[in-house]
């Protein structure tokens, strides 16, 4: 059955399970560049300034890629759209836009400073 | 529509809000007497209370204290989070709102999500022979709290 689940790209449970597993492999993908690659990112950028997210994530999404290419059915489906999103993210971080990603509590844009514990100047009287 | 199910009203944003903070200095209450505040956080339909304690869902912060006259004998005013005193020790006729030099905050004062505070005075003199009230108006905003990274 669950053979059945992932092999088969006919009919409609299998497209829901691939794009469940898309949508899981994308989150994965964003965290995976969030947190795990951040050091990396930083580290880089101070040689190849603003551009240093989006080419650290070209160059890592092709490695991804390139194993993503050897390997068969599930894993490479998922290495696959991990490298997208990872991607993907990285060139909407260098464009300002942040992914909400409240669902995973990873991210939060846009909060106003009354909802936080960091300090509010105040307008001088 | 009959049945319909009562909703549970929460914060959803940035509110601001006044706390008002009672203080009772009885007859002849010598100078250096602490008095504690009784705070009315809640609204009028909630009873005061010496002691607050901020929704674990929330962040407060406090912006201004102020007074809507001035007060004899003067007394300085402490704020306690978490049973700390804070750092900030303004007197309740600096407060003054109609005052020309009026004493204000440079930032807002966190206080964060759970936590308790209070509020009392010292009175800087002697009370005179008979009992009175000093009443302490406290404008913060609450706010739900969010986690950021």
């Amino acid at each position: 059955m669950v053979e059945f689940l992932f092999t088969t790209k006919e009919g409609l449970v299998g497209n829901v399970i691939e794009a469940i597993g898309g949508g899981v492999s994308a989150l994965a993908g964003i965290y995976v560049w969030d947190k795990l690659m951040g050091p990396v990112n930083q580290f880089l950028s101070k040689w190849l300034g603003n551009y240093g997210g989006p080419i650290t994530a070209f160059v890592l999404s092709l490695l991804m890629l390139h194993i993503a290419r050897s390997q068969e059915g599930m894993l490479g489906r998922f290495l696959q759209v991990m490298a997208y999103s990872m991607f993907g993210d990285a060139i909407a971080k260098s464009l300002g836009i942040d992914p909400v990603m409240v669902p995973l509590g990873i991210e939060v844009q846009n909060v106003s400073p009354w909802s936080t514990l960091e300090p509010v100047p105040l307008p001088a009287r | 529509m009959s049945n319909s199910v009562p909703a549970y009203v929460t914060l959803t944003g940035p509110q601001p809000t006044v706390f008002i903070v009672t203080f009772t200095i009885s007859a002849n209450a010598s100078a250096g007497t602490v008095i504690q505040g009784n705070i009315q956080a809640f609204g009028a339909l909630m009873p005061a209370s010496t002691v607050v304690q901020v929704p674990i869902t929330e962040v407060w912060s406090i912006v201004d204290f102020y007074t809507l006259s001035t007060y004899s004998p003067d007394a300085q005013i402490q704020l306690l989070i978490n049973g700390y005193p804070q750092n900030i020790y303004p007197t309740l006729n600096s407060v003054y709102i109609n005052n020309y030099k009026k004493w204000t905050l440079h930032q807002a004062i966190k206080i964060p999500p759970a936590s308790t505070w209070s509020v009392n005075i010292v009175l800087l003199a002697a009370n005179g022979s008979s009992a009175q009230t000093y009443t302490l108006y406290i404008s913060a905003i609450r706010a739900p709290y969010v986690v950021t990274k």
